[in-house]
């Protein structure tokens, strides 16, 4: 009775007002590519300071669920996840916008987005240190394992020829392969250019593949279309159902618990989470063929999954001290700052301000959803705006939102190549998913590969010794075995 | 002749005036502290905490901008770069005399002079609780009788953590036994050695104070001239008779060729802001311990750092 006393003290009327003017800004800041999730909250940090504890710690959650959820609406209006972690959204979301049917794919990112939130917030509360000890049990050959085995996902998306998609996704290695070995730190492929120091950056990259290369496909359909008047078309059809919703319940579960795991785990977020799910929704589906033509199963998945990291990266941050990602990172220099020290004691010594983070995530989740849906019709208008006018907004927004990442003209450059990049890909029919998760994953699994030898002192062996990793492994020849062989043969016969 | 004289004393006059017009005219916009590392760090938060209220000294707002990459040299080549007139200032760390000893940056450590050091940051060596060794001495043995076994993650080569771990495994003499893991950080090397998949960690003592007091780690010892506030216990590796003394320093840079005058007014000012009882205030709560040197002292701060990396950084292997 005196926890739940102490739980709703937290439910003041001040504290609602920060979180969802959190909210609203992580919504933004999500959707607006080149400002991501972790950007959002650095910006708002310094404000934060400011503040008392509670109100900060509510503004802060409350745009971290509103980032994570911001992407996607990007993603699916113009193709350009707003946040790394909303890639996997567009690949399905961006083919239902241009089927007409943006409003759904909208609401379905929000529904998903926010059960996969509520789903992580109560494995949160009622696992938290289950969960913290289990994480830690993960070591480099580990994460390996959940590399390779979320890398099969590129078998999935090489659409009809698998040898394009392996061509595309090591084009995608390749490009990872830039900047400074993580092992020995020296320079790969920089060629003396000092900004390649770090690599390219990613979201340099995805703004450039995805967007640039769709803006200049689309220019290609020639100025009579591109000057359509604007459609006043009746949008009230084009929402999710309720049933729709429904349909999607286990899809939706089960990508939530995968996010929630992904994010326990330090180092590994969003992307990784929603790539993970989409691969399992559609291995698990009855018609996975579809996946990428522009259906909610893909949708809901990698929305549930990339808002599920939420409740999870605060995991190891409550129970161990150790932030799960990046935002979690910022977000415990923000606790330490207003004098809360995040770790194992937090629970003995600062019961209620674990119950204030428990709060706030729960009403975040609430709060992006009502938030959302008032400014969904909105958003669905974008859409119908006149691309000569909406075209180049959007190429303006990828370059101020590349620019605003390292503050550095250099990064808007390589997004111009990477755009130039996807539109020869693109014309030459090579798929685009593969690129971008093998430009994403790869590094990490590298990274983790070499860690795991150099620990076990060059033991290939270590891989198969330790039992977690080897299950990994096993499920990645399972997963490989479906999405190469099985779903092709299916469709061979269909 | 006299009139000549007249006038070349009243143009000296003028541009006498005109001098000091200028500097009393500095500064007429917001001044931009360039922090190079990624937003949201700790050296970012760091740089933070001295723009609140930074208007009341300086006369005008002092604006924060994060260029990240290339472990800190991005930002210092863009301040290098940049026009000399006082607006864009440096806020950095160890790294800046290190990473030209490491690669190919766009400037050269002796362009930069200080303005204000804001803090020194000793790090240190920390294990899981239940390793079987509890200081320095103990450590070696085992390393020795162990080869091979004994890992140490930093958040990353060429970081000041990397520097920092590697100067005390190099004075303890155990270098060809060990191995050092990079992390992307350093939260996943604190989860590396709680899980026990990494022996060691080299750290700055906040990131992982809280699991201290748990009882889940232990502090072998600190690399640094003085013991921690916060461990009075614990010795440093130079009272364990190994000297490894590089600390990380944090503070305000700016290019050597920004006018006198400017670069004192900002000596002047920083050191206000720096002890006023607001900023003194957030520190604490930061937990950065809070070391001032004025400009000259810091310069020399910046040169000593130059010449320790250059030998370490040699005998680390990183040297380019």
């Amino acid at each position: 009775m005196e926890a739940l006393q102490a739980v709703l003290s937290n439910i003041t009327f001040q504290n609602v007002l920060f979180l969802v003017g959190g909210a609203f800004a992580g919504i933004i800041g999500g959707a607006l590519p080149g400002i991501s999730p972790s950007m959002t909250i650095a910006l708002l940090l310094p404000m934060s300071l400011y503040l008392p504890p509670s109100y900060a710690i509510m503004t802060l959650i409350g745009a971290y669920q509103g980032a994570m959820y911001g992407g996607s609406i990007s993603a699916i209006l113009i193709n350009t996840p707003g946040t790394a972690s909303a890639a996997a959204t567009a690949f399905d979301g961006y083919q239902m916008a241009n089927n007409g049917k943006a409003g759904k794919a909208l609401g379905m990112a929000l529904t998903a987005s926010c059960t996969g939130g509520l789903i992580s917030s109560v494995i949160l509360i009622l696992l938290a240190k289950t969960l913290a000890n289990l994480s830690i049990q993960f070591g480099p050959a580990e994460y390996f394992g959940i590399m390779v085995l979320a890398l099969t996902l590129i078998a999935g998306v090489c659409g009809d020829s698998m040898l394009k998609g392996l061509v595309a996704a090591a084009l995608g290695l390749l490009a990872a392969t830039v900047g400074q070995d993580p092992v020995s730190g020296t320079d790969r492929l920089t060629f003396g250019i000092f900004d390649l120091f770090d690599g390219f950056t990613m979201l340099s990259v995805f703004i450039g593949v995805f967007a640039l290369s769709e803006l200049m496909m689309q220019l290609r359909a020639g100025g009579k279309v591109l000057n359509e008047p604007t459609q006043l078309l009746n949008v009230s059809s084009d929402r999710i159902t309720f049933r729709e919703y429904w349909s999607q319940k286990w899809n939706i579960l089960i990508s939530g618990i995968i996010g929630t795991f992904v994010g326990v785990l330090p180092g590994v977020g969003g992307s990784t989470a929603s790539f993970l799910a989409y691969a399992e929704a559609k291995r698990r589906s009855k018609y996975p063929e579809k996946f990428g033509t522009g259906i909610i199963d893909g949708v809901a998945a990698a929305e549930s999954a990339n808002n599920g990291v939420c409740g999870g990266a605060l995991v190891p941050m409550l129970a161990l001290g150790i932030p799960g990602d990046v935002v979690t990172a910022i977000l415990v220099g923000a606790f330490i700052a207003h004098g809360l020290k995040p770790g194992p004691l937090l629970f003995s010594q600062h019961i209620n301000d674990v119950y204030m983070i428990y709060v706030s995530l729960i009403l975040s989740c609430v709060a992006v959803l009502i938030l959302g849906m008032i400014f969904l019709p909105l958003f669905v208008r974008i859409v119908k705006i006149r691309k000569s006018i909406l075209f180049p907004c959007v190429f303006i927004l990828c370059i101020v939102g590349t620019y605003s990442v390292r503050s550095n003209l250099f990064d808007c450059f390589m997004m111009f190549a990477f755009g130039l990049l996807g539109y020869v890909l693109r014309c030459y029919k090579f798929q685009l998913a593969p690129f971008i998760i093998a430009f994403v994953l790869g590094p990490e699994a590298e990274l983790n590969f070499r860690l795991a030898l150099r620990i076990s002192g060059n033991n290939y062996m270590t891989f198969l010794e330790k039992p977690i990793c080897a299950t990994l492994l096993a499920l990645t020849l399972v997963s490989v075995y479906f999405f190469a062989f099985r779903s092709r043969k299916q469709k061979k016969s269909a | 002749m006299k009139m000549m004289k007249k006038v070349s004393f009243a143009l000296t006059c003028a541009l006498a005036l005109g001098a000091s017009a200028f500097a009393a005219d500095y500064p007429r916009k917001p001044i931009t502290m360039v922090v190079p590392y990624a937003a949201g760090g700790g050296t970012h938060l760091a740089a933070e905490i001295l723009t609140p209220g930074a208007e009341k000294f300086l006369g005008q707002p002092l604006e924060i901008v994060c260029k990240p990459g290339a472990g800190g040299a991005i930002g210092a080549t863009y301040v290098a770069k940049a026009p000399k007139d006082g607006y864009t200032i440096l806020y950095s760390t160890l790294s800046l005399p290190t990473a030209p000893l490491i690669g190919k940056v766009g400037y050269k450590t002796e362009e930069f002079v200080g303005i204000a050091q804001c803090s020194d940051v000793a790090s240190v060596l920390a294990v899981r609780a239940d390793a079987p060794f509890n200081n320095a001495k103990e450590l070696v043995e085992w390393a020795k009788a162990n080869p091979g076994k004994f890992s140490w993650s930093h958040p990353g080569v060429g970081s000041s953590l990397h520097i920092q771990g590697a100067n005390a495994i190099y004075q303890m003499g155990i270098a060809s036994v060990t191995k050092d893991i990079p992390a992307k950080g350093t939260a996943p090397g604190i989860a590396n050695v709680l899980g026990g998949h990494v022996t060691a960690i080299s750290s700055f003592f906040p990131a992982l104070s809280e699991n201290v007091k748990a009882g889940q780690m232990k502090v072998i010892g600190v690399v640094g001239n003085k013991r921690l506030e916060e461990l009075p216990d614990v010795p440093t590796f130079e009272e364990q008779g190994y000297p490894a003394l590089i600390t990380s320093w944090r503070g305000v840079f700016c290019h050597k060729d920004v006018p006198m005058e400017i670069r004192k007014f900002l000596e002047e000012k920083f050191a206000e802001i720096i002890a006023s009882p607001e900023y003194q205030e957030r520190a604490k709560k930061l937990g950065e311990p809070q070391v001032y040197a004025n400009s000259e002292e810091f310069t020399k701060v910046l040169m000593k750092g130059h010449e320790d990396m250059t030998e370490l950084v040699k005998a680390i292997g990183l040297a380019k």
